[in-house]
């Protein structure tokens, strides 16, 4: 909590993609009920630019654009957020414990993981939801599971860096139990890896939702979301050619506010502020090599 | 390696009337960013086959100065004042093209970590073709036999061999002597040492400096040794310079400048060199119980094919009041040896009693309990790793009361805080916020606090700069004097344990080769190796003898 509020007060991006998310978290939590009109509500104005009426103008049924943008934005959001979560429970913990469980579990997870990052996401995605009959949780789910692997190798490979730590072997010499040594020294440590990969999954999840979405898989067609708006947009484009540009520019905001926090976090781990003020040649250099 | 390198039988004594021609004159250069001076109007000439010597702690400015002299200042960095002119060359103001002419082919440098100056990727055949490519004048097919050549006379036995082998594969000491190679590849007139020696052996670092007086001699190289260690330079320097936060304090012909400083910094160092941590005369009694007490053990590490023998049979025992200072080289077995002491490693034979009990087969649940006594505890290198960045002080010093479920704790923590000196309101910072020195002292105080009879102390001291290093070493005596401890006191400088140590062991490639009373080790060694250990540390007092 500390190193939120010391990145708030230190980081103006951070600022700025913190305020947008806030912006996207009300809309998610309130904004069926902002919308101006039914989202469904189908009318004979169709595929009309922005008026006083319709401040984001209709779509090609004559409904509201802003409403389905608003109301939409639980599904879209959501659906990137479960299928993060459901990445870093499958993914940090077992990480950490690969570490930790003997050769043979250390194994197997190892070759689990591998096989798993063998599979494309949005494929696997399609077929889960096909045999599955359809449904957006299914769907994000099984991408949670996909991306495991990355959340997985980034929690084994800080964990493994931990391992031989001075203070983690001093603790161990006092007689811990591997229980506490992980609880106390180790996890604080994983979790700012963790939590950059989540801000930086969570974009590529609200990008998949969309893909998904786009493709119509997972939600039913009348249901409003981002990128079933930007599909079916897409489809009109000589008669409204502004008609995408209101949800494509809601995913860019959301995907690209997360991944400046995701940088944010980083930079504001202790061992990078010192570098930074101690070499700035060497982060830059760094940064390069990226 | 012994003709090759042999040991100068007399120094190159340079008259101090007659000053050879100057080459490096760095004349009044002041360094800095655009809001901070870093170092101010500093000057010193180096002359034609001159070694001169700048010795300072780390933040001096010598790293920097030498910097300036290569152009290779860091980031934001630049001389703000002043030149610096290599013979009739003005080095001030080289544009990036320039510079390739003077660097490699009229100054080279060697600095502290060879690994990150030689490429991983390349061979070092490849990276002496490099500058002998760049420098020019050599005919493509003469690159291999000149190569072969460089190494040879950097002390390199299997020149062809190192030719094609890369970095990883080479020790410490044999990749200092292939970046010095690179270094001289193009006959520089200038070489820079900074920290060259730091991060060798003992007995490698004497080899390297040989070979640098060597150099000089027989191709009246002028040599620039930067160094923190006083000692070190004073021995194999015409001239020393002392650099104190940004500023020469002083400079003079170096026997001149130690047997009489002026400047009161000066003074303090060669104080510091000279040792003033003298071990108390309370000798432990024969008769006090024996804390440590190692019977032929056996160490082996790693697995399968790569498993090899570390310790060999090695007896060791430490007393109650006794500080017993444990010296060898890189990979000797030192560390290995505390590791399995406390439990880390395990001995496939051999006996390891810690206050009379058999520890050496501990395992697991009952390896924990034992460690959760306190009875024996581990001082590490850098405190700085050894403390969790996220506790604070006090916190990582209750540690193993807390997971041995202790209830005293605030009291307990306070009162080790002022054994170890330390002001108590320090205990509510974090590690970042505390200096070198107050973090070893945290970390010394988190052993003491479960009250233990043995500890072991890895090179507690050599992370620290020279104020800091004696205070710790002066509170270890204090230690094995006030409380009932006995200490095993790890290190590879010689100079630290004979002040300090009642009885030293000399380890080498994992076999104790001698052990007996400090003074008796020093008058008369008995192992070849303890000779040469003692022959190759830098000492002041036979420079003002």
């Amino acid at each position: 909590m500390n190193r939120i509020r010391h990145i708030i007060r230190t980081n103006r991006t951070a600022r700025i993609a913190l305020i947008v998310l806030a912006v996207v978290a009300v809309l998610v939590a309130f904004g069926g009920w902002l919308a101006p009109y039914d989202p469904l509500k189908q009318g004979d104005a169709i595929l009309q630019g922005p008026s006083g009426s319709h401040w984001l103008g209709t779509d090609n049924l004559g409904r509201d654009t802003l409403s389905r943008l608003l109301a939409g934005s639980r599904l879209s959001v959501l659906g990137a957020v479960e299928a993060t979560a459901v990445g870093v429970v499958l993914g940090a913990i077992p990480g950490l414990l690969s570490v930790y469980i003997g050769r043979t579990g250390e194994w197997l997870l190892l070759r689990l993981m591998d096989a798993l990052l063998a599979l494309p996401f949005i494929i696997v995605a399609i077929a889960v939801t096909g045999v599955t009959g359809g449904g957006l949780h299914p769907a994000m789910v099984t991408v949670g599971v996909l991306f495991a692997p990355t959340f997985f190798r980034i929690s084994r490979s800080a964990t493994l860096g931990l391992r031989h730590a001075g203070y983690v072997e001093a603790a161990e010499l006092f007689g811990s139990s591997t229980t506490r040594l992980v609880a106390r020294h180790v996890w604080r440590k994983v979790a700012t890896p963790i939590a950059v990969a989540a801000a930086n999954t969570t974009g590529a999840g609200l990008l998949i939702v969309s893909s998904l979405m786009f493709l119509g898989i997972g939600v039913a067609p009348p249901a409003p979301t981002w990128g079933g708006m930007l599909a079916t947009d897409l489809n009109y484009l000589t008669q409204a050619p502004l008609a995408p540009l209101a949800p494509a520019l809601l995913i860019m905001a959301t995907v690209g506010a997360l991944n400046l926090l995701a940088d944010a976090i980083r930079e504001d781990t202790p061992a990078a502020r010192t570098a930074r003020v101690r070499t700035p040649w060497k982060e830059r250099a760094r940064v390069n090599a990226h | 390696m012994s003709t090759l390198i042999e040991a100068p039988a007399t120094r190159l004594e340079t008259p101090t009337e007659v000053r050879p021609e100057t080459l490096l004159q760095i004349d009044n250069v002041s360094i800095g960013t655009a809001d901070q001076t870093l170092v101010h109007e500093v000057s010193l000439d180096v002359g034609r086959g001159e070694i001169v010597g700048i010795v300072g702690e780390s933040g001096s400015g010598k790293t920097l100065t030498c910097r300036a002299a290569l152009g290779l200042l860091p980031g934001a960095t630049a001389v703000t004042g002043g030149r610096i002119t290599l013979g009739a060359l003005e080095l001030t103001g080289l544009t990036d093209k320039q510079w390739l002419d003077v660097r490699g082919r009229r100054i080279g440098a060697v600095f502290q970590d060879p690994a990150s100056y030689l490429n991983p990727s390349l061979t070092i055949g490849r990276q002496i073709a490099e500058v002998l490519v760049h420098t020019g004048n050599v005919d493509r097919k003469e690159i291999k036999d000149r190569s072969i050549d460089l190494l040879q006379s950097v002390g390199l036995r299997d020149a062809e061999r190192v030719l094609r082998q890369h970095p990883f594969e080479l020790s410490g000491g044999m990749l200092q002597r292939s970046l010095l190679a690179v270094a001289i590849a193009g006959s520089p007139e200038l070489l820079i040492a900074d920290e060259a020696t730091t991060a060798l052996d003992v007995t490698v670092q004497a080899e390297v400096l040989d070979l640098l007086e060597r150099l000089r001699i027989e191709k009246n190289m002028s040599i620039l040794l930067v160094s923190h260690d006083l000692a070190l330079v004073a021995e194999r320097t015409d001239r020393v310079a002392v650099f104190s936060d940004g500023r020469k304090v002083e400079e003079g012909p170096t026997r001149q400048l130690v047997a009489d400083p002026r400047h009161d910094y000066t003074r303090e160092l060669i104080g510091h060199a000279r040792n003033v941590v003298r071990r108390s005369d309370a000798v432990a009694r024969d008769d006090a119980p024996t804390v440590l007490d190692v019977r032929r053990i056996n160490v082996s590490l790693g697995r399968g094919r790569k498993r090899h023998q570390v310790l060999h049979e090695v007896d060791l025992a430490v007393r109650t009041g006794e500080i017993v200072g444990l010296i060898g080289e890189t990979g000797s077995g030192k560390t290995t040896l505390a590791r399995t002491v406390l439990g880390l490693a395990h001995p496939s034979t051999g006996e390891i009693g810690v206050g009379g009990m058999d520890v050496s087969g501990l395992k697991g649940r009952r390896l924990r309990a034992w460690r959760r006594t306190g009875a024996a505890q581990y001082v590490f290198q850098d405190p700085l790793r050894a403390l969790d960045p996220d506790l604070t002080a006090g916190e990582s010093i209750a540690e193993p009361l807390a997971i041995a479920g202790a209830s005293d704790i605030a009291v307990r923590v306070g009162d080790v805080l002022d054994a170890v000196k330390l002001d108590r309101d320090l205990a509510g910072r974090t590690p970042a916020e505390l200096s070198g020195g107050q973090r070893q002292r945290v970390c010394v105080a988190r052993a003491l606090i479960t009250g233990p009879s043995l500890l072991i102390c890895d090179e507690p001291a050599s992370a620290l700069d020279a104020t800091n290093r004696n205070h710790i070493l002066a509170l270890l005596d204090e230690l094995r004097r006030t409380r009932e401890i006995g200490i095993l006191l790890i290190s590879h400088d010689l100079g630290t344990l004979q002040g300090l140590a009642d009885r030293i062991a000399v380890l080498y490639r994992g076999r104790v080769v001698e052990t007996g009373p400090t003074d008796e080790l020093f008058t008369t060694p008995t192992h070849e190796y303890t000779r040469r250990l003692l022959a190759s540390t830098p000492d002041l007092e036979g420079i003002l003898a």
